[in-house]
């Protein structure tokens, strides 16, 4: 008897086939360079963004945001809520395939979603207050709650790192600490280990099965058409090369183009530079509240009043339209941003805050990791900040990978920290639960362990809150009590800029890679 | 010369592995792979749980014995951080580095030894002066420079050759040669130097011996006493230098490699300690000691095969 999926598996090879064909013959191959490739290629073990990248060109989502954080179905055609809100049911569109040709049914997205759990920490979050994923047939599939949970969508369809990609059940059963090995998706792109080479190139082919939706295309949501028949992902360490090469016509797009070389490409007839990802990353400054002295919010209040996040952006950017002064605890532009609470620059009343918290001039350690090309800048506008209101700065230079080692430590310095800073996407702070540095929970939070427990207890109540409206006045209240307490200090957002020549066609503003619907004339 | 080459290559083997020591202890008093899995929002407990996966929770002995364990099957293991084998990682770049060394070597060897030769030739005249001039540009001005330099002339300006990137010489020969042109001038300007102003030195002193003067009264032609009698009594400093510039070029292409994007084992190597992939690492440091050994026995040969009074 021929299945489902083996009738999906003919058709798919043979649009595959006529893929690779179409590549070899040397016809529309999209070029783009990037700092980076990924080289675990599994989206669900890591956190990293290239991985995610990765995954937004192989792999498809059940849902998905649009550009106001509004999660639209994916793979999903319709869904019901019971009415107690404990149980969802989502019915998958008809048509989606795997790359191998299988067809994707309810237990691919049911496994993949629960390994996804494994690794997320929103995924952690809906892992909690779920009872089980019950399979109802091939595309059918229920998810019920142990109690009403408000974020199911928004998880399933987040943006930020780490996100629900949808693998093959036979994948998605190898367990969230080991990486899997073999990338079969059912998205726009089929990634081609064999013409790719590690760390130097990847390869990514016309999904000729992929079924878009009807409705216009919105960062990961709507119509995902893919308008090339070849991607090649090429690995650029240098931005100057990758502008040569631009400039040469030996590539079409330089995705995340140094701020500083945006003059030069700008000045070539056929270049075009344009903000690909207008949320942008945003920087910030985490304490130690463990350790003397910021275990004291006294002293803690005194840095946040000493942040002028325009320095922070000026050392890093250096030009006002690519940056945003954005002193949200959210990502400026989504749903939650507010004001509320927020304390201003005022050096003088920061020294005063200082004098008065009792800082006895012991010197603080931070912990500075110098070849990140966004915490490095921060980091050193940060030293000088805080010697201007008054601390004795020890500065510990480090490279990034020691820096993600050594943060994680909870010993008191020299061997532990005082304070730090790195960056998130926008899409990682949009709301107060997936905005991971919000947490108050001591030391079971991410590093700098802040112990708050009534911002775990708002948190909560966020996650479950149905009304809209109350769940915004949360959230000022999450933003309140964070700048009430200092538990962390933005630096502000700096914007994403993409190069392209002028023959390339349909790229759109993007939180993340996303190369459907960008064509070559 | 066999029994030599023997004895220096069983004298050489503590040294590999003195080094291989050293670099698996060092390595793991520093940063942490699974750090840098965790990610941003990482807790002791997934730190804990990915160090339990990839076995970086047993202690330093039991994973140096595993790796030596492997070493002796022939394996180098698999990378922390891709899982793909570090045989096929390190070998999939091995070729763009060779290429380049190779290439480097060939230019500063042909262009340098001829420039010492032309300076030693016009001692005190404007060629010398010329040449001195060339050798201290070569010193001064950094090979990223001169590599950004020729990639606006030649690629941008006048688009006689890519800005970058290779293609495997069993692809297409030809461009192969056109991939690893600049690439290898840029790198070859510091060697060409230091070889053309080692060559100039070595030839007058050598000029300077009784023996091109009894060559001259035997009626020699000067070309004769010039390519034949005084380069080859004064070889000996230089292929000293060409041997530890093989070695220098080989392991220090980082930079030229990110200029010219080229895929080498430099590049490799700067990520895979970034990113604390002990394996990779380990594989490139011993592979890189062999070839220091290597060279340094291929030096000592050849001075015996330039110079009969050498004898091992």
């Amino acid at each position: 008897m021929i299945g489902r999926r083996s009738v999906a598996l003919g058709a798919t090879a043979l649009g595959v086939a006529g893929a690779t064909r179409a590549a070899a013959q040397g016809r529309s191959v999209l070029r783009m360079a990037k700092t980076s490739i990924p080289r675990i290629l599994d989206p669900h073990f890591t956190t990293s963004f290239t991985e995610r990248d990765f995954g937004y060109l192989v792999y498809d989502t059940l849902f998905a945001v649009d550009k106001s954080y509004t999660p639209k179905p994916q793979m999903v055609e319709r869904w019901e809520v019971s009415p107690d809100r404990l149980a969802y049911t989502f019915h998958l569109r008809p048509g989606l395939s795997f790359h191998d040709g299988a067809a994707v049914i309810a237990a691919d997205c049911t496994t993949s979603i629960q390994r996804w759990a494994q690794r997320d920490g929103m995924g952690q979050k809906l892992a909690a207050v779920t009872e089980r994923w019950q399979v109802l047939d091939d595309r059918s599939f229920r998810l019920v709650l142990k109690q009403p949970y408000e974020l199911v969508l928004a998880s399933l369809g987040k943006v930020g790192a780490s996100v629900p990609f949808i693998m093959p059940e036979r994948i998605a059963r190898t367990p969230g600490t080991e990486a899997v090995h073999e990338f079969v998706g059912s998205g726009p792109f089929r990634y081609d280990p064999a013409a790719s080479s590690a760390g130097v190139k990847l390869v990514f082919h016309r999904h000729a099965g992929y079924v878009p939706r009807a409705e216009p295309g919105e960062w990961a949501s709507g119509a995902k058409r893919p308008m090339v028949d070849t991607i090649e992902w090429i690995e650029f360490r240098d931005g100057m090369t990758a502008v040569n090469a631009l400039t040469n016509n030996e590539i079409d797009l330089i995705h995340e183009l140094p701020h500083d070389l945006a003059p030069l490409v700008e000045a070539e007839r056929d270049l075009r530079v344009m903000v690909h990802n207008e949320v942008g990353q945003l920087g910030f400054v985490r304490f130690n509240c463990l350790h003397p002295p910021f275990d004291n919010v006294q002293v803690r209040r005194a840095v946040a009043l000493g942040i002028d996040q325009r320095a922070f952006l000026e050392a890093l950017v250096g030009k006002p339209e690519y940056y945003q002064v954005c002193t949200s605890v959210y990502s400026c532009g989504s749903p939650y941003e507010t004001q509320q609470g927020v304390p201003g620059f005022n050096l003088a009343a920061a020294r005063e805050q200082l004098r008065a918290s009792g800082y006895d001039g012991k010197p603080i350690v931070q912990f500075h990791a110098t070849n990140s090309a966004t915490a490095g800048p921060i980091g050193e506008v940060l030293t000088r900040a805080l010697r201007d209101i008054g601390f004795t700065v020890d500065v510990r230079a480090m490279d990034w990978s020691t820096f993600t080692r050594r943060r994680l430590t909870q010993a008191p310095p020299p061997e532990g920290w005082n304070i730090a800073c790195s960056t998130w996407t926008a899409p990682d702070v949009m709301d107060p639960v997936v905005n991971a540095t919000l947490s108050g929970a001591g030391k079971q939070a991410p590093w700098g362990w802040p112990s708050v427990p009534e911002m775990e207890v708002l948190r909560e109540r966020f996650s479950r809150e149905p009304d809209a409206a109350e769940r915004r006045r949360l959230a000022a209240e999450v933003q309140r009590l964070a700048y009430d307490q200092a538990i962390y200090m933005p630096t502000g957002t700096f914007k994403a800029l993409a190069a392209f020549r002028s023959n390339v066609t349909g790229l759109f503003p993007a939180p993340a890679l996303m190369l459907w619907n960008v064509g070559k004339r | 010369m066999l029994r030599f080459a023997a004895r220096r290559l069983l004298a050489a083997l503590p040294v590999v592995a003195a080094v291989s020591v050293l670099v698996f202890l060092f390595l793991r008093a520093s940063g942490d792979p699974a750090a840098e899995l965790a990610g941003e929002d990482a807790t002791p407990e997934r730190l804990a749980a990915i160090r339990a996966a990839l076995e970086l929770d047993l202690p330093v002995w039991q994973q140096f014995l595993a790796w030596l364990g492997q070493l002796l099957h022939g394996e180098f293991g698999r990378s922390l951080i891709s899982g793909d084998t570090v045989a096929r990682m390190v070998g999939e770049r091995l070729e763009a580095t060779l290429s380049l060394a190779l290439a480097t070597i060939l230019v500063s060897v042909l262009l340098g030894v001829g420039l010492g030769m032309l300076a030693a030739r016009h001692r005190g005249g404007w060629l010398d002066r010329a040449v001195g001039l060339v050798c201290v540009g070569g010193f001064s001005v950094p090979s990223f420079v001169v590599g950004y330099l020729l990639v606006w002339w030649f690629a941008i300006s006048l688009g006689w050759l890519p800005a970058q990137g290779y293609v495997r010489i069993g692809e297409d020969a030809l461009e192969w040669s056109r991939r690893i042109a600049l690439p290898a001038v840029a790198m070859s300007t510091v060697f060409l130097a230091l070889i053309a102003r080692i060559t100039r030195a070595s030839l007058l002193e050598t000029l300077d011996q009784d023996y091109i003067r009894t060559a001259r009264a035997l009626g020699a032609t000067e070309a004769r006493v010039f390519l034949r009698v005084a380069l080859r009594n004064a070889a000996v400093p230089i292929v000293t230098i060409i041997g530890v510039g093989f070695g220098v070029v080989l392991t220090g292409v980082v930079v030229t490699e990110t200029v010219f994007n080229l895929p080498g084992l430099g590049r490799l190597v700067v990520e895979a300690v970034l990113a604390r992939d002990y394996p990779v690492i380990q594989c490139v440091v011993l592979l890189f000691s062999v070839v220091y050994v290597l060279l340094n026995l291929v030096v000592d040969l050849a001075y015996a095969a330039l110079d009969p009074r050498i004898r091992y």
